[in-house]
């Protein structure tokens, strides 16, 4: 906390029907404290309003309103001010309730001295300030979330469009290029990097999608949303095609975060596309699902070049790459991971070099809780 | 290469390199015997008006989504009304560099709009789903 500001003076009220009462107390502290005093609710909530006190204190027994039921009617209008109650021992239940109900911060007993009130102004205004500074993160913290979501969405397309249209350009160049060797050459390089930039901004995408999407269930037909995949796959994926093969073993209906689901097989069956053996002229992708009434199992595998063991450890972490040419952008994987474990699933690989590899995944199927 | 080959199309995006590689694509791929270009919604208004009057309305449309002053969305509002009047009903693609699930969901339900392409354009794709509507 910064001290070194000069220290706001702490706002006080007090409620009471006897005026002694409110005389004596504004006595002893007024040097002190800012003190305000009523001796009817009406007049305390005009004060409240007017003066925007730090904590407020009421006597419980009083003609028209108990201290209690006024807290009670403050809290709903006024929520910051920190409640405190001034009691006789014989009001047991009534501050029980109170307490429970999180109308009141503490009470005091009658008759009161001056030590007890001064500790009990001193802690409730620590808990004004605490509670304020929370406030005020929560709110800049919502105010960063905001701005990163439409900062998110400006790179979607800002970014996007720029390396689209260079994308667009090196395919009416190679056009228009005739038996130029070199240019050609040089112009499938240039689209080889440039599909790369674009791969690790679609990531970046997916990746902040998964963090932010909020699970919606839906009935997947399987068929329909292995085409939907395939058909926007990245095009680094599906640069030299692939064979696909896919088995349905399907008992029950299907329910789930298709959004999710797309992600995590986009991300397996790129993988999987493109890691393919030098000797392989297309790669070949198996996918498997098996769908009971509780678990959704699905494997996919390939031919293709597989994992060393000494990566196997790594393959799911931020920013691990293979070290060849075909390295993506480290995230694909990651993404993966992430989306499962909000899924509540898991992922598993069995793979050896120059054999292919396996990946399992598996999560629960939510047939009970479709939302339509 | 497409073994049709559509009369006319409209480019309607606000960048000038996206509507040079389309119109390239489009002749290369013999998709379109010729091709006019509007930088924006509004241009696009005053030329389909005018198409429709003298009876040269285009056979293909291909609309970027992301445009200052009105984008491909609000483009088709007042679009909905003209082409009303007209017998002849473009085929019309989004194309946009977009990632946005709610642009994709918007452009699904949108009913005039065949499908949102991704830049950069795949000719052999845009093929296959024109003949799926001629």
């Amino acid at each position: 906390m910064i001290s070194s500001a000069p220290k706001e003076k702490i706002r006080v009220l007090y409620l009471d029907d006897e005026d002694n009462n409110l005389r004596s107390f504004k006595a002893a502290f007024r040097r002190d404290y800012q003190v305000y005093t009523a001796n009817n609710t009406e007049d305390a909530f005009s004060i409240i309003k007017t003066q925007n006190p730090h904590v407020i204190f009421s006597d419980q027994r009083m003609p028209v309103t108990s201290g209690v039921d006024f807290f009670n009617a403050v809290r709903q209008v006024f929520p910051e001010p920190v409640r405190i109650l001034i009691t006789g021992y014989t009001d047991v239940n009534d501050i029980i309730e109170a307490i429970n109900k999180g109308n009141i911060y503490r009470y005091i007993t009658k008759p009161w001295n001056e030590s007890d009130i001064t500790v009990a102004i001193e802690n409730a205004y620590d808990l004004y300030l605490t509670r304020r500074e929370l406030n005020d993160k929560i709110a800049a913290l919502e105010k960063a979330n905001q701005e990163l979501n439409r900062f998110v969405y400006s790179v979607s397309h800002d970014l996007r469009a720029p390396i689209a249209s260079v994308l667009g350009l090196i395919k009416v160049a190679e056009i228009d290029i005739n038996d130029h060797p070199v240019a050609e050459s040089i112009f499938k390089k240039i689209d080889q990097s440039t599909l790369k930039l674009d791969l690790l901004v679609n990531n970046i995408i997916d990746y902040y999608k998964n963090s932010k999407a909020t699970g919606h269930l839906e009935l997947i037909n399987v068929a329909d949303l292995v085409d939907d995949i395939i058909g926007n796959l990245h095009l680094d994926a599906t640069s030299s095609g692939f064979d696909l093969e896919k088995v349905i073993d399907q008992k029950a209906n299907f329910v789930g975060d298709a959004f999710r689901i797309r992600i995590i097989l986009s991300h397996l069956i790129s993988n999987a596309a493109k890691f393919k053996k030098p000797t392989q002229s297309k790669a070949k992708v198996k996918l498997h699902f098996e769908i009971t009434e509780f678990k959704v199992k699905i494997v996919v595998s390939d031919e293709g070049m597989g994992i060393l063991n000494e990566h196997m450890e790594q393959i799911f972490k931020m920013f691990f790459k293979r070290k060849e040419e075909l390295a993506g952008s480290g995230l694909g994987l990651y993404i993966v991971k992430e989306a499962l474990s909000k899924m509540g699933g898991q992922i598993d690989v069995k793979s050896s070099p120059n054999e292919g590899s396996d990946f399992r995944i598996s999560f629960p199927n939510h047939i009970l809780e479709e939302d339509e | 290469m497409s073994d049709f080959i559509l009369n006319k199309c409209l480019l309607i995006d606000d960048t000038m390199v996206d509507r040079f590689i389309h119109g390239k694509l489009l002749g290369h791929y013999k998709i379109a015997q010729s091709i006019d270009e509007c930088s924006g919604g509004k241009e696009a208004l005053v030329y389909l008006e005018a198409a429709i009057i003298s009876g040269n309305v285009p056979d293909l449309i291909l609309l970027d989504l992301m445009m200052p002053e009105m984008d491909g969305f609000e483009f088709l509002r007042p679009y909905h009304t003209l082409i009303s009047k007209s017998p002849k009903k473009p085929l019309l693609f989004m194309v946009s560099s977009t990632e946005d699930e709610r642009d994709i969901n918007r452009a699904k339900a949108n009913d005039h709009i065949i499908k949102l392409l991704r830049k950069p354009l795949r000719p052999e794709y845009l093929i296959d789903l024109i003949k799926t509507q001629i």
